[in-house]
């Protein structure tokens, strides 16, 4: 039976035996995704915005309800859920968009 | 259709290079699409440090505004070959490379072209993220700019160290 996890990757970031990343330092340098500490481990499910394609991590502590699309029945991330919305959004999937970009690049010819 | 590793053995990651900035060379692991028209997406991206003192990195999956011209063979230590040894062969598979004699690749600052940040300590941290569930992964299509290649590389602020690292795509 198909569930809505089946398509979920895995992130892991492995700093059991290592100084691990300091908030601080990930702070000063504009470091983004998650800031893992000595002696620590992350690990966690991971999708692509069906939409936009960027990397939604599945915190297991998330309380709020996922964004989620009707049309691809698939995950998509915050950003592309509050866009559609606040309406005058058009429904395109990510590889939609890379091939109308790839196909218009085709056609500059 | 079949899945390749690109892997390198010792990535030397350099103090980082910013969007738009040519990459140098034996920094960054690039690639290519083989043909004008084929479609690679990423599975799987490994990163294991080598550093031998502490070393925060912040290594960036990225397209590339200007894609690598002269790319030149790989050789050992690194390697980019079929998964499975009886994978299906493409014609023109797409070029794995590390150091291009001509044009070196530029990672693209568009904020519209995805790029996925990975942020360790390369003094014995690990980082893998496995994406062959999932759908709409990363991926390249053709062979030039900005769609048509992609490069794994360090972003300022980088400490310089080592890291041993693969990148599983599947060629469509």
């Amino acid at each position: 039976m198909r569930s809505k996890r089946d398509q979920q990757g895995e992130l892991l970031i492995d700093h059991t035996f290592s100084p691990g990343i300091t908030p601080e330092w990930a702070a000063a340098h504009g470091a983004t995704g998650p800031v893992v500490g000595a002696g620590k481990k992350y690990e966690s499910g991971l999708i692509n915005c069906k939409h936009c394609g960027s990397d939604v991590l599945l915190h297991p502590q998330r309380m709020r309800e996922r964004e989620w699309c009707w049309t691809c029945d698939a995950y998509i991330c915050d950003n592309c859920g509050l866009l559609r919305k606040l309406g005058d959004y058009t429904h395109k999937t990510a590889r939609q968009q890379m091939e109308e970009v790839f196909n218009r690049y085709q056609r500059s010819f | 259709m079949g899945t390749s590793v690109f892997e390198t053995g010792a990535l030397t990651t350099g103090a980082g290079t910013a969007d738009n900035v040519s990459l140098t060379t034996l920094n960054f692991m690039a690639i290519q699409g083989g043909t004008a028209t084929q479609a690679s997406f990423v599975e799987e991206v490994y990163m294991g440090g080598q550093a031998t003192a502490s070393a925060p990195t912040i290594m960036l999956l990225g397209r590339d505004s200007t894609v690598g011209v002269g790319m030149v063979a790989l050789v050992t230590p690194n390697s980019f070959g079929l998964t499975n040894p009886s994978g299906a062969v493409v014609t023109a598979i797409p070029v794995a490379f590390v150091t291009a004699s001509g044009t070196q690749p530029i990672r693209s600052n568009s904020v519209t072209l995805a790029k996925k940040n990975f942020t360790f300590n390369s003094f014995g941290g690990i980082v893998k993220a496995s994406y062959q569930n999932t759908q709409d992964r990363f991926g390249i299509i053709g062979s030039t700019a900005s769609l048509g290649e992609l490069s794994l590389s360090a972003f300022t602020g980088t400490t310089t160290s080592s890291i041993g690292a693969h990148i599983i795509i599947e060629v469509m």
